[in-house]
């Protein structure tokens, strides 16, 4: 993961050079490593910061601060979690700083915001009309941000229990009954609107 | 962990998102394998994680990727950081130049030989500007560019910046700008990323997000797609 590139004009990737090495580089000033660095990850952490903070100039503007983090504190990175891991904790920090300076209660259900507004005021109608996939999407952008995240970070970003907890910087059971709720609050929306997946 | 579960079975139904993405310890994986084993309904269970994986992929690859500016801000910050780290870079640069016109170079002579290589790439990268221009209609590999309608025609409308996919062909460009009434208006601008025009009026919002969408799901041709102001 986080090592696919995916425009021919960004900077070229070091595929060679593993993370912890590319950091260390960073460490000692090499810009070079640095774009290196971005080039490998720069559109996962976007995709990231896009779907905490449903605005894509804001996820561009807060990667740039994580990248600039990564920068000035890779002299202090210990190797003690994977590199991908230490930079989304940074961005999932910023990203909540950044909702809660937009006044947004970033952690309450059915956060919506403008950009999944509902077309049709009636779930139910809406989604009976649509293929169970799309429903199923559409109830996961309906869960809140917190459920949103950690379900992001385990099937998109394949982060185990150990890595999310360090991530949200919350402890391993909390990840693991975060994330059992949010599948059932999944569930619930699904039903609530005609879908009843058999669980829980 | 069981305290905040209903029964003991949800302790084992909670790690089953991560057994199916192969992402457990050992011992944890062994307790699910066995749990799955012994209730062969969990099998329906790990059918809607899988589910629930695909969308999770699928609506994260739907959103794009950065702008190309984004690399450029973020270098012109680094260099904007504190002196200790730019010298320290510096100090590399002016032993790499010093290698190559010999160890008794002065810094003056390899700050020379640094501006030299600059100008050089200014150049070249003025030329690569040029040879995309030169084409028959003037755009990138020939694509039509707003021409003769003079600055105000340009200033009036609806835009929004574009980086083509690096695979899409010129007539695919042609051929979606046409279907969609667009016209490229500027660039190539830093990271190869055009302004196009889609209205000669303000449209609304609504529309604008309408012809985002259209060009998004032409992934095959666009590589990223963002409101201009």
């Amino acid at each position: 993961m986080f090592g696919r590139h995916e425009n021919s004009k960004d900077p070229p990737v070091m595929s060679g050079a593993p993370d912890e090495d590319l950091i260390k580089r960073i460490a000692r000033g090499d810009s070079l490593a640095m774009k290196s660095f971005y080039a490998r990850h720069h559109v996962r952490l976007y995709r990231f910061l896009v779907r905490m903070t449903r605005r894509e100039a804001t996820a561009e503007e807060l990667m740039n601060e994580v990248f600039l983090e990564v920068w000035r504190k890779a002299g202090g990175y210990e190797g003690r979690s994977a590199v991908t891991t230490w930079m989304l904790s940074i961005a999932h920090h910023k990203a909540i700083s950044a909702l809660r300076k937009r006044g947004e209660e970033a952690l309450d259900e059915d956060d919506n915001g403008s950009e999944m507004a509902d077309e049709d005021d009636d779930p139910e109608v809406a989604l009976q009309k649509q293929h169970k996939s799309k429903a199923l999407r559409t109830c996961m952008e309906k869960l809140s941000t917190e459920h949103r995240t950690i379900i992001d970070l385990v099937y998109y970003h394949d982060k185990s229990v150990a890595e999310a907890s360090e991530v949200l910087g919350i402890p391993e059971n909390t990840v693991k009954t975060r994330m059992f709720y949010a599948r059932k609050r999944l569930a619930e929306l699904m039903r609530e609107a005609g879908l009843d997946r058999g669980w829980p | 962990m069981s305290d905040r579960f209903n029964n003991p079975n949800e302790d084992i139904e909670a790690l089953m998102p991560w057994y199916e993405k192969g992402t457990l310890p050992d011992r944890d994986a062994k307790a699910v394998a066995n749990y799955v084993e012994n209730h062969p309904e969990s099998e329906r269970f790990l059918e809607l994680i899988r589910e629930e994986v695909t969308e999770t992929i699928e609506a994260n690859e739907s959103l794009g990727v950065p702008s190309g500016a984004a690399l450029n801000r973020l270098m012109d910050a680094i260099a904007a950081e504190p002196n200790a780290r730019r010298a320290a870079v510096r100090e590399r640069a002016s032993g790499f130049l010093a290698g190559l016109f010999g160890q008794g170079a002065s810094p003056w002579l390899a700050m020379g030989a640094a501006a030299a290589c600059l100008v050089i790439l200014v150049q070249a990268a003025a030329l690569g500007v040029l040879m995309m221009r030169s084409g028959p209609t003037g755009g990138p590999s020939g694509i039509d560019l707003a021409s003769g309608d003079g600055p105000r025609a340009v200033q009036a409308g609806s835009f929004v910046l574009v980086r083509f996919a690096p695979t899409a062909t010129a007539s695919d460009i042609s051929e979606l700008l046409r279907s969609l009434n667009a016209v490229i208006v500027d660039g190539p601008k830093p990271g190869g990323v055009y302004r196009v025009k889609v209205s000669t009026q303000t449209i609304t919002s609504d529309r604008l997000d309408e012809i985002l969408k259209q060009m998004r799901a032409r992934s095959d041709i666009i590589a990223f797609v963002s409101v201009s102001g």
